[in-house]
């Protein structure tokens, strides 16, 4: 180990995000003593008590030695394809993978807008294979033959917080573990953390100190306290989780808006989740985000980091992306602001990606100046279909169609490029997908059979 | 209207590659949108010196449904696995940027991590490199498209008689279904209100008229310059090298090498292009630093053999327009902007240009919000590829000229200052994945100029020592295996084309 190593990292937060950073960092570094400082958890800390991640959570799993199989037999996790989104009359569907097969250099997206204005497309979720089994209850795992339609989508885990919480714990068994209050803060001349004092006028020291608090980063706002807020374009809320009895799983969740409120139910393993968002000034949670999570030798994650809010349950896997890239431009003992500076602006891309897509949510509700980069995709989508490259996108084209087209934002014009393919052979084509896909979702098993196959729990 | 005019109107000023390039793709990719003229004229010469291409120029074939090698022979093309830097770091150094990557990841550690902690020198990292061990011993194989393959880790580009491409992509066309227009511009003509060229005069008395222009005139930048007014970001602070001198000779007996040299002289650096039937060379360089005669005598005292012609003379300087798309004219190629030949990107810029006008081709008028799009792209392309070449003049230890003084001590760009440092200090590569040139070309440079990163990934320590190095000799010797049993590279030619 070289001399400017890191040697001992100190995780604020025992909840699924510093439990999660602090297992991550002890397989990526096992020469690393780390201890988690189990501080009370924060009642603002949403992304601590959502059961969702996206279809990356197969690469933070694997990093953490968390076996997918293993998760589903235990009762911790069980599949998610997407979401339905219902609004008065109109209801679309956000899943995971592919919508319709491209040609050539042009997307899917454009084909289906100029069918659609020839009035011969099918909703777009017609087209999509996670959202049309998903609609019929059913679940396979994806084919490994990219032949196969099924080879088309992904798909995420919903989790039951408080057993996967534990399976954390478990697996940060050999970490050392304090329990405490953090009473004050020590700072070094140069401003870096030295030590926390806990309530029992324990000192704790540490190289590196992984802020996962919650939304008050009661470390990291020591050493900077500013926030960047997302609510000229993401309203505060208030969120009421209510989690009841299970019922016959389905892998797709159902998010509908009433007015100022936002009633979310999701199947997780033995549980119910029905959440009620309510939109509004008194409110717990005020979407943003840090503008420098990695400063000097602390690193914010989770809700100390970025405030995503509740809608498409993002919180958990901005969580994971930050905690792999920590560990990808890991720094020395030094902190060189320039690897920092590396860490942050990449983070700050990603997470003003999904800032923008989560906004599209609540346009039209605000009269404020959008972010620049969500009036680029916007112009561009309106023009002519077109989504603009944005490095470290979080979101993928299919997710930004999608959710372009369920919130009724349709482009003008389709590109001249769509031209080059004939308009009926590719409505042919369209149908026959679409038709495909739903006998192909017919023959599939119900996910409650499915589940039972792999050995879950009933 | 009639059913033509309702298709939009393309007109293109100038022939040379990048013109044709254009044209080529309106046609495949448009046609059932636009029409496309270009005018041309045969006593305006083409530059031309864009001999040595990246592998991206293969996609461009393959979207045109080009015959490759019939696309090769036509072209007199060899094949390119990367381009050797000579004298650059320091006088008697070399080192060979590959088309492809350094080693293979290990626990999620790009390979680099472990060659620095080993401390091993920089020529056991570069033989990691299967594109490199094959450009050293001159043979030649296709990539596999098969990702677990060694072969899968390496990509290839041409090598080309550029007087003989563009004629080539004029052909295609033309039986295409684009016009030649054989004249040349006397005037242009502008809607008064808002500035638009309306039509193009020439000196047959002909009138052009369109309404999207496509400056390819070249350096002169006619339309976009001249015209729209178009102003000019100079970066010769940077990069001074602002002529080049050039001359063909015949090929040596022997072999054909599958790579271009750049060798560093005492004002620029030199390039020498294995074709099948000649030898391109040139020198580029700094008039501030070197006389045109000093320069050529340069020349003509390097080659290997007796030049083939008279040394050319090219004038340039390089920098960009502050906008390649102004009004309802958009600058392809060397009319929006010029960086110097050392890492092949003037064709590239062309076809990624080409490529985003097709993107976003109008849609009956041309918007604000098009041209914006362009611009930006473009300019991100434009300042990317400028960093990495200021990154092979800056980073030497040469004092041996006052070009090489001046290249060394002067200032950078901030975004290419802080890439060196992160590099210096942790061994890593500043991340990006749109535009050119990824890790393993930054690595390729920094590692072949001598900066050696101060410290490396910190979980490259946890394997021993003994077994990494162990591995490694492994792996070189599966790469020389694997090289060993390729053909030659001429001998390969020789098949295809």
């Amino acid at each position: 180990m070289s001399d400017r190593a890191i040697r001992s990292i100190m995780v604020a937060g025992d909840g699924l995000v510093g439990l999660s950073a602090a297992l991550a960092f002890s397989r990526a570094f096992p020469r690393i003593k780390v201890t988690i400082l189990a501080v009370p958890p924060d009642p603002a800390a949403l992304t601590d008590r959502l059961p969702w991640t996206l279809p990356a959570v197969g690469r933070f799993h694997a990093a953490i030695g968390f076996d997918e199989l293993d998760l589903v037999r235990r009762g911790l996790a069980c599949h998610h394809l997407g979401t339905r989104f219902e609004q008065g009359a109109t209801s679309w569907m956000h899943s995971f993978g592919e919508v319709g097969r491209p040609e050539g250099a042009i997307p899917f997206h454009q084909l289906w807008l100029r069918a659609f204005r020839e009035g011969r497309a099918r909703p777009f979720e017609a087209y999509s294979a996670a959202s049309v089994i998903g609609a019929a209850g059913k679940f396979v795992h994806p084919s490994t033959d990219p032949a196969s339609p099924l080879s088309t989508y992904l798909y995420g885990l919903r989790l039951n917080p408080d057993r996967y919480r534990a399976a954390l714990v478990e697996a940060c068994a050999p970490l050392a573990r304090i329990a405490g209050e953090i009473m004050a803060i020590e700072q070094n001349a140069d401003g870096a953390l030295a030590a926390v004092l806990l309530d029992d006028e324990r000192r704790v020291e540490a190289d590196l100190f992984v802020d996962c608090t919650g939304p008050s980063a009661r470390l990291l706002s020591v050493l900077d306290p500013s926030f960047v807020s997302w609510s000229d374009w993401i309203p505060s809320s208030h969120v009421e989780l209510s989690w009841g009895a299970a019922s016959l799983p389905t892998p797709v969740d159902l998010v509908r808006r009433e007015g100022e409120q936002w009633h979310l139910s999701a199947n997780v393993p033995g549980a119910t989740l029905n959440a009620t968002v309510l939109l509004g000034e008194r409110s717990a949670i005020h979407p943003g985000r840090r503008p420098a999570p990695f400063t000097k030798n602390v690193l914010a994650i989770g809700d100390s980091s970025v405030i995503p809010g509740p809608l498409l349950g993002l919180g958990l896997s901005l969580a994971h992306s930050a905690i792999l890239r920590a560990i990808d431009l890991f720094p020395g003992r030094d902190t060189n602001p320039l690897e920092l500076a590396e860490y942050n602006r990449l983070t700050a891309q990603e997470q003003d990606r999904a800032r923008d897509l989560l906004a599209l949510f609540h346009i039209g509700e605000t009269t404020r100046e959008l972010p620049a980069s969500l009036a680029r995709t916007l112009t561009q989508w309106s023009a002519r279909g077109r989504l603009s490259f944005f490095e470290e996108e979080s979101v993928t084209a299919d997710s930004w169609a999608q959710t372009l087209l369920g919130c009724n934002i349709l482009p003008d014009a389709v590109t001249p490029l769509a031209q080059v393919v004939d308009s009926n052979a590719a409505a042919t084509a369209m149908n026959e997908l679409a038709d495909g896909l739903t006998s192909l979702a017919a023959q599939l098993p119900d996910y409650a059979d499915y589940l039972a196959r792999m050995g879950a729990p009933a | 209207m009639t059913q033509a005019s309702a298709k939009t109107r393309v007109v293109i000023l100038g022939g040379g590659t990048a013109g044709w390039m254009t044209a080529a793709a309106l046609v495949n990719q448009l046609s059932s949108s636009c029409t496309v003229q270009l005018i041309e004229s045969e006593e305006i010469g083409i530059v031309g010196v864009g001999e040595a291409t990246l592998p991206h120029l293969r996609a461009f074939i393959a979207m045109l449904g080009l015959d490759e090698a019939e696309f090769m022979k036509a072209t007199h093309a060899t094949f390119k696995l990367g381009i050797e830097f000579r004298d650059f770091g320091s006088i008697g150094s070399r080192y060979l940027h590959p088309f492809g990557s350094f080693g293979t990841e290990l626990g999620g550690v790009h390979f680099h991590h472990y060659w620095r902690r080993l401390g091993a020198p920089p020529e056991s990292l570069f033989d990691c490199s299967i594109a490199n061990v094959m450009a050293d011993r001159s043979r030649f194989a296709r990539p596999s498209a098969d990702s677990n393959s060694a072969l899968s880790t390496y990509n290839y580009a041409y090598q080309f008689d550029a007087t003989r491409f563009a004629p080539y992509m004029r052909d295609w066309t033309l039986a295409h279904g684009a016009e030649r227009i054989e004249a040349r511009v006397t005037s242009v003509e502008r809607d008064g209100e808002g500035g638009d060229i309306t039509a193009l005069l020439l000196d047959s008395g002909a009138r052009v008229e369109g309404d999207l222009f496509i400056d390819c005139s070249g350096f002169r930048s006619m339309l976009l310059g001249q015209t729209m007014g178009a102003e000019w970001e100079d970066w010769s602070h940077w990069l001074p090298c602002d002529r080049a001198v050039a001359a063909p000779c015949a090929s040596p007996a022997g072999g054909i090498e599958p790579y271009t040299t750049a060798s560093a002289m005492t004002a620029g650096w030199r390039w020498r292009i294995p074709l099948r039937h000649r030898v391109g060379n040139g020198y580029v360089y700094s008039s501030a630093h070197l006389s045109d005669e000093a320069a050529t005598d340069a020349l003509v005292a390097s080659l290997e053999s007796e030049p083939l012609a008279d040394p050319r003379l090219l004038r340039f300087r390089a920098g960009r327009r502050k906008q390649s798309w102004v009004g309802n004219v958009v600058g392809i190629g060397l009319a929006s902007g010029f960086l110097e030949p050392l890492e092949s990107t003037s064709i590239y810029l062309a076809q990624g240009a080409i490529a985003q006008l097709i993107d976003l081709f109008p849609i009956g008028r041309v918007t604000d919000a098009d041209r914006a799009e362009f611009n930006h792209v473009v300019d991100l392309e434009y300042d990317r590829i400028r960093d990495f070449l200021i990154l092979h003049y800056h980073a030497t230890t040469r004092d041996d000229s006052p070009f090489w003084d001046h290249v060394r001590t002067m200032r950078v760009p901030d975004s290419l200052a802080e890439k060196i440092e992160l590099w210096r200090e942790a061994g890593r590569v500043s991340k990006y994945s749109h535009g050119l040139f990824f890790e393993p070309s930054w690595i390729a440079v920094y590692v072949g100029q001598g900066l050696i990163p101060r410290h490396w990934d910190a979980r490259a320590d946890q394997f021993d020592a003994a077994q990494l190095v162990a591995a490694m000799d492994r792996l070189r010797g599966q790469i020389s295996n694997t090289v060993d049993a390729m053909p030659d590279h001429a001998d390969y030619l020789g098949q295809v084309a």
